[in-house]
């Protein structure tokens, strides 16, 4: 089953940590935002015990992609500087599109510009999924918003749903248009429920409304893909490999490593 | 019977001197695919959104890798087109008028950040001659 990787990694050098998290899952595809190494350098760190991975370049420079297929066969689509958008065409599997996004973070935007962010990215997806005739996609990134937030829900938004009963509707009119809906499986990291992680990224900001734990980095995946999902395919990381993530407090690291924790993905397609 | 109601139309109602900024847009996507041999071509999208504005997106295309394509700013205006919102580099930045339109988007096409990404994309197709050339333009 191939496995997805999305990490922030708050633009720390951390090519081991990064090396660590990917070896130690059998990651197949990464997507790193806020990455400052020199891909080749990161590519010899990943390479370290064995050659399996690649670079895909592309043009997008808030997002660097390694995997470890061929990197032909992850073609461009369409990118801004902070999104994007490729075909995954392996042999003998079905076509999948990959979304990579960091949008703006709430200290650069509003509230309303980062719903506009959502906005602009749910429809070069949909425009880019009517080109090649398919909706088997999945988004990893770090949003800067919750996924309760407006822009991740609304239905002119990304329209992730927090139940696979309802993303498997598949899409739903509102006001004469349909939209298609993701499933956003990162709810269940709304909080402590469960051993990983209560969210991604924690800040503590002296106002009268702070969530302390967000969970900015998401994973959501179209209703055609739910089918190759299990429940348990999602993990927040809390450790690369032999390394903590997080500190004393359960909090991502910040001062030794990136101020988010890692999203990985298990998916079959 | 009542008189007829005379034509306060003024005459020159059906004529217009106003450049769209989609018009603008779209003038200077053209010139681009000339200076990189239509590896690199310059395309503007335009939608409409239910909240009454327009989207003008200025989009980069490489036709030789599956029609690629690279949203490097956008737009948006409203009927009466100015003042309007330009998205740039995580920014929105105001703009009142044509002018300042031409200005901006002159700033944007001539930075270093815009040259870096179209001779990322001409090295992408291998196209050493063309991005030479653009580099060379200084």
């Amino acid at each position: 089953m191939p496995h997805f990787l999305f990490w922030n990694v708050g633009r720390k050098p951390i090519d081991e940590q990064i090396a660590a998290a990917t070896l130690s899952n059998q990651v197949d595809l990464v997507v790193l935002a806020e990455c400052k190494s020199d891909p080749n350098d990161l590519l010899r760190t990943l390479n370290q015990s064995a050659s399996d991975y690649e670079y895909a370049p592309g043009v997008c420079e808030s997002l660097l992609f390694f995997t470890k297929f061929d990197a032909k066969f992850l073609g461009l689509m369409e990118e801004t500087t902070r999104i994007s958008i490729r075909r995954l065409k392996l042999p003998a599997r079905e076509e999948l599109i990959v979304v990579g996004a960091h949008l703006p973070s709430k200290m650069h935007l509003s509230g309303e510009s980062q719903i506009f962010g959502c906005v602009e990215l749910a429809k070069m997806i949909d425009e880019q999924e009517k080109r090649v005739g398919h909706r088997r996609t999945i988004l990893l990134g770090d949003l800067n918003v919750n996924p309760f937030e407006a822009g991740v829900v609304a239905s002119s938004g990304l329209h992730a749903v927090a139940t696979r009963d309802i993303a498997s509707k598949g899409d739903r009119m509102v006001q004469g248009k349909r939209h298609t809906f993701f499933y956003n499986p990162m709810w269940k990291y709304c909080g402590d429920r469960h051993a990983d992680s209560p969210g991604t990224y924690y800040y503590d900001n002296a106002e009268p409304l702070s969530y302390f734990w967000n969970t900015f980095d998401q994973v959501l995946i179209r209703p055609d893909l739910l089918s190759g999902f299990e429940t348990d395919g999602l993990r927040v990381l809390t450790r690369a490999g032999q390394v903590d993530l997080v500190d004393s407090r359960g909090r991502p690291d910040k001062k030794r490593l990136s101020d988010h924790l890692p999203v990985l993905l298990n998916i079959r397609f | 019977m009542p008189e007829p109601i005379a034509d306060f139309w003024p005459d020159d109602i059906g004529r217009s001197s106003l450049r769209t900024p989609g018009v603008i847009l779209k003038e200077v996507a053209s010139q681009l695919g000339t200076k990189t041999q239509q590896v690199v071509k310059a395309d503007v999208r335009t939608s409409s959104g239910s909240d009454g504005q327009f989207y003008q997106y200025f989009v980069l295309v490489v036709p030789a890798m599956d029609n690629y394509k690279y949203q490097l700013f956008y737009l948006l205006h409203p009927i009466t087109l100015y003042p309007l919102s330009l998205f740039w580099k995580d920014t929105w930045i105001p703009v009142a008028s044509e002018e300042q339109l031409i200005e901006k988007v002159k700033e944007i096409i001539g930075s270093p950040e815009t040259r870096k990404i179209i001779q990322a994309l001409l090295s992408q197709v291998g196209s050493p001659n063309t991005s030479q050339e653009l580099a060379s333009r200084g």
